[in-house]
């Protein structure tokens, strides 16, 4: 249904969006030029540039390196945003089955996790995941083990089966009143859980997207790979969390870690964290909801997908 | 009347899986057929479809499991993968009716283009990281960002400005340890031949990173 539907508005739909997209966008980068030459991800911007490459050609000292870019910029189709890649239940709801991932390298313990966080009152229960790859020293572990325990909230602690022989060996017994410690979760379940007050993560991307689409606030605690940067972007560009602070020997001590906490959980910033969490979990839902930018693009690849395959366009 | 098959395939780790699955459902709930295809030694389904997504798993050694160098294995890698994605298109063409039409592929493994274009088919790379990362990984590439960095914070055109502590682990140039590079080598190559691709997607959403900034002034 949905092929015959993108057969016959194909190249109607496809045309006059872009061109809506270009004329409404042209004055907005046209001061701009050089940056073509050097950006990347102009995201929704696409489409923009090269119209407005177009009409910087007559005007340009440089014609050669503008042939090239708009060369380079006529062979993309497009960049398109396609995101947040959540299961639908927890955003948009438009995949009504759609409820979680399906494929997982780990099994899920679900023991006692769901009653043990209903038990909690809203808001009260920091949950903690480093992920699916993150190893972390023996040393660290301890600092946060003690430090959610200083914090005095309620915890939900990820520990996979390879990290648990790091736990200071007394901490379970120490803290079973205040923590559960699990060895994987159904982190959206989890995520979306009205205990839930905190998420004290990694950065990974797919995390970082979790919390945001689903308004949790985050105690940004990064290890490796793209999760600095993450970090960086949830505390000081949308707001919507803390990054803890190493030491010199690169250790976030248990002080820290109960700081934080405390920071996101009951400080005055907290309300505004909290206010930002709402606004990007609302802009995440329109994103991917019907029409919305996410949704658009991934009709427009479908319909331009089928066109390709049955030969309407090259 | 004959359904547009495309075959997509996630570099096997658990954060490239999820969002990869999660775009193959939305396509085939917008009516495309969608195959989704596992190198993994797990079975991850006991069955072979997910929801409407069509899921193959062919073994294939984590790094892990491999014991061997990172470069080793990404060769090692590279090359099951190359063959069994053949193999692969040629069987979905007899056993689904549905002949695959194009390739989405993590952009982790950009020869897959190659794959692509001797079968014949359309391709697009799928990027699962942020559009922020990708830009810093892209100017490695294009020449404009040396390891190790120069002259910091970097400043872009927009804040915020990026300093030692805030850039990928890879390219902060603190660690010594090999497999650093290899994995630098590995995101840059994300743009080795991106330009060619016939889409490219991100996961991220327009209102999120509008603000990443578009160029670094202060090279």
């Amino acid at each position: 249904m949905h092929v015959n539907k993108a057969n016959q508005c194909v190249i109607k739909q496809a045309s006059s969006q872009r061109l809506i997209d270009k004329q409404s966008n042209v004055n907005e980068s046209s001061n701009d030029s050089n940056t073509y030459l050097i950006s990347f991800f102009f995201v929704n911007k696409m489409t923009t540039y090269f119209q407005s490459m177009l009409l910087f050609l007559c005007g340009t000292k440089s014609f050669a390196d503008f042939h090239q870019a708009v060369n380079w910029l006529a062979s993309q189709r497009s960049i398109k945003p396609i995101g947040p890649t959540i299961p639908s239940v927890y955003l948009d709801r438009q995949l009504e089955d759609d409820r979680e991932y399906g494929l997982s390298l780990f099994k899920p313990n679900l023991d006692g996790c769901k009653e043990w966080l209903d038990s909690k009152e809203t808001g009260s229960v920091v949950y903690v995941s480093y992920g699916s790859m993150a190893a972390l020293g023996e040393e660290q572990m301890a600092e946060i083990a003690w430090g959610l325990k200083r914090s005095g909230c309620y915890f939900l602690w990820v520990v996979r089966e390879s990290e648990k022989k790091k736990l200071p060996s007394n901490f379970a017994k120490e803290s079973s009143e205040k923590g559960l410690i699990v060895t994987w979760s159904q982190q959206l379940e989890v995520l979306a859980h009205k205990s839930v007050g905190c998420f004290m993560t990694h950065c990974g991307w797919n995390s970082t997207l979790e919390a945001l689409s689903l308004g949790v606030p985050m105690v940004a605690m990064p290890q490796w790979t793209d999760q600095p940067t993450n970090a960086k972007y949830i505390a000081d560009v949308w707001h919507v969390g803390i990054r803890v602070e190493v030491n010199q020997k690169r250790i976030v001590t248990k002080e820290e870690v109960e700081r934080c906490i405390r920071e996101v959980m009951e400080s005055e910033r907290s309300n505004v964290i909290r206010k930002n969490s709402d606004k990007w979990k609302k802009l995440a839902k329109m994103a991917v909801d019907e029409g919305g930018s996410s949704d658009k693009n991934i009709e427009e690849f479908v319909t331009e997908v089928v066109c390709k395959s049955k030969g309407i366009i090259e | 009347m004959s359904k547009s098959h495309v075959l997509v395939i996630p570099y096997p780790a658990q954060g490239h899986i999820n969002p990869m699955i999660q775009f193959s459902k939305r396509l085939a709930s917008k009516g495309l057929q969608v195959t989704a295809v596992i190198f993994s030694s797990q079975a991850l389904l006991e069955h072979t479809q997910l929801g409407s997504v069509g899921v193959v798993t062919i073994d294939c050694q984590s790094h892990e499991e491999a014991k061997i160098s990172i470069d080793d294995y990404l060769k090692q890698f590279q090359a099951t993968v190359t063959l069994k994605l053949r193999e692969l298109v040629a069987e979905l063409k007899n056993s689904s009716g549905y002949p695959i039409c194009c390739l989405v592929y993590d952009s982790l493994m950009p020869w897959v283009l190659e794959t692509a274009r001797q079968l014949g088919l359309s391709a697009a790379s799928f990027f699962t990281q942020s559009c922020a990362v990708d830009t810093v990984y892209y100017h490695i590439h294009e020449g404009q960002l040396k390891i190790p960095l120069e002259k910091l914070p970097l400043t872009f055109s927009r804040p915020p400005a990026l300093e030692i502590t805030d850039l990928p682990s890879f390219v902060q140039g603190l660690e010594s340890k090999s497999e650093y590079s290899s994995l630098l080598n590995l995101v840059v190559s994300q743009f080795s031949n991106f330009r060619e691709a016939d889409w490219i997607f991100v996961n991220t959403f327009n209102t999120l990173e509008e603000e990443v900034p578009l160029k670094i002034s202060s090279i």
